[in-house]
């Protein structure tokens, strides 16, 4: 059998050309042999976005038990702002760089830009934040 | 063991969900007994020390280390080359493969080339065939002799005997990108083109190249179409075929482990169009160019130095690890559209000659290009296999099409079983 498109002689059996997707005529109805079987491999290693995912998940659950826990006891953000500070760190410079496929080098240095944006807003915020502690805080 | 200079970069460069392997696989005329190769499999452990290896790591250095228990033989799956993962690295870097009557290795390409990978398929389908049917396979043509023991120069890392005094630049330009929609879960397809090897050779001559270079031409124009079809011709970029180059008929080398070189001979569409004799003619002066002793022991010495300098080597393994992805996100994988590794003609002892059908070799694709091509040519038959991890076969059509005006038929096996009424899955 030939594909009557690309012009290539094609196995038994087929029913599109595998170039170009044309439909084969086959009138005497054979059917070929497989060339692979039909047995897919064990996916052993967890897929990368769910796992990026599930850090950033428990990270932001962790910042957020912190920052509940302050304005509970404090009234204020207090300590919370350096767990949240370090769980941005950590996912910024660790993982993030993860969901991007293309360059690695790039997106460390975008998202370190971001991070210095992040940590110049914190510097500047007002009181309550960084260095402000209410006087319960025994930072 | 340490690994050879060119396996340094392979572990480093490897993710969650890809890592640079490739197969070779013979097609025998019977069907495959997996209890037969599992021994034929045994038996070759001592013979290939460099193969039989699984990946450890240092505080500042990757290494092989010989594995304890042999591989276990495993049906084939329903694509080449399934993801290697770290777990499997850690126990052993190659997998025996059957399916009907077919032998395939998959090798981690941190243990060697495809040459050396041929050589260790031969010598198992030789051992296979003296246990299944007492056929009795003298040690030419590739096939080792199970009873001596590894030479040294089998062993040995040729790239620091072969390495030159001055490095080469390796600066050169950028190439166009091939791009296509990403299959999901890792599934690879398969297209190979059968093709009579006389007639091959006869058009490649005629258009005044070798098969290399002539194969290369070819997909060049159909990359340069692709490229005029989607970008405007200001923009066009140079259209690069990435060919790996074996030094051990340079250098006289005897070597298992790695020990090839890639050149990526190309052509810049900005500085006008090409005839396929053009074409065919600039990737044969390219490479007869770049494929000299002196300039391959030049681009050796560019590798080799760098893992000479004792900071170099005083880096613990994680930062070095981390800067050579870096680099080889940023330039290892730009200076060429896909690869076109030809293995030539596969000589086998003629003992052993009636009874292969078949001889192939797969590449699998890098971790940004999506095609990758490999050849592989056994008596009358040429095997181009082009694998790919997106969903379109555009290159493909253009590749093989143009084959096929040219006047060479092609026929087209794939391991896509949708379009397809089979028997025997």
């Amino acid at each position: 059998m030939y594909c009557v498109k690309c012009g290539v002689k094609l196995q038994d059996g087929v029913i599109d050309c595998p170039l170009c997707g044309t439909p084969v005529w086959n009138p005497t109805g054979d059917v070929g042999e497989a060339g692979y079987p039909c047995r897919y491999p064990d996916k052993s290693y967890a897929d990368r976005v769910a796992g990026l995912a599930l850090i950033g998940v428990i990270l932001a659950a962790v910042s957020l038990s912190a920052l509940i826990l302050c304005l509970n006891t404090y009234g204020g953000v207090a300590w919370s702002s350096y767990v949240m500070l370090g769980a941005a760190l950590l996912y910024i410079v660790a993982f993030l760089p993860g969901w991007f496929r293309k360059n690695s080098l790039w997106s460390l240095c975008r998202w370190t830009l971001w991070l210095f944006a992040a940590i110049c807003c914190i510097s500047v915020s007002p009181p309550g934040g960084i260095g402000s502690c209410p006087s319960p805080c025994p930072w | 063991m340490p690994l050879d200079n060119a396996a340094l970069i392979f572990p480093a460069i490897r993710r969650a969900e890809w890592v640079n392997v490739f197969r070779v696989s013979v097609t025998l005329k019977e069907d495959i007994d997996p209890r037969t190769l599992q021994r034929a499999v045994d038996h070759l452990k001592p013979r290939f020390p460099s193969v039989y290896v699984r990946l450890g790591s240092g505080l500042f250095w990757y290494f092989l280390e010989e594995v304890h228990a042999v591989p276990r033989v495993r049906q084939d799956y329903a694509y080449p080359l399934t993801h290697m993962g770290a777990r499997e690295l850690r126990r052993c870097c190659f997998r025996v493969l059957y399916y009907k009557n077919r032998i395939a290795v998959e090798f981690f390409h941190a243990l060697t080339d495809g040459s050396g990978g041929m050589i260790f398929l031969k010598t198992l389908a030789a051992e296979y065939l003296r246990i299944k049917y007492g056929t009795v396979v003298p040690p030419t043509d590739g096939v080792l002799d199970l009873t001596q023991r590894p030479r040294d120069g089998e062993l040995e890392d040729s790239f620091q005997r072969c390495s030159g005094k001055h490095p080469m630049s390796r600066a050169e330009s950028n190439s166009w990108r091939l791009s296509g929609t990403r299959e999901s879960g890792g599934y690879l397809h398969l297209i190979t083109g059968v093709i009579d090897t006389k007639t091959l050779i006869a058009k490649a001559h005629e258009y005044g190249g070798t098969v290399t270079a002539f194969l290369a031409a070819v997909m060049a124009r159909s990359i340069l179409d692709m490229q005029a079809a989607e970008v405007p011709h200001r923009r066009q970029k140079p259209v690069k075929i990435t060919i790996p180059v074996n030094l051990r008929r340079i250098f006289g080398s005897e070597t298992l482990r790695n020990f090839a070189l890639t050149v990526n001979p190309g052509v810049d569409p900005k500085l006008g169009e090409y005839s396929l004799r053009e074409l065919v003619s600039e990737f044969g002066h390219q490479l007869a160019l770049e494929v000299t002793p002196q300039r391959m022991a030049g681009r050796i010495a560019a590798n080799v130095n760098p893992q000479k300098f004792p900071a170099m080597r005083l880096t613990p393994l994680f930062i070095k690890n981390t800067a050579m992805r870096i680099v080889y996100d940023s330039v290892g994988e730009t200076k060429g559209c896909l690869n076109i590794s030809n293995l030539g003609a596969v000589a086998v002892p003629e003992a052993m000659r009636d009874s292969i059908a078949r001889l192939d070799f797969i590449i699998g694709v890098q971790y940004s290009y999506p095609n990758n091509c490999a050849v592989a040519s056994f008596g009358d038959m040429t095997c181009v296999s082009m694998i790919r991890n997106i969903e379109e076969a555009e290159l493909e059509r253009r590749f093989f099409s143009g084959l096929v005006e040219l006047g060479i038929p092609v026929s087209i096996e794939s391991n896509d079983t949708k379009g397809t009424q089979t028997k025997g899955k």
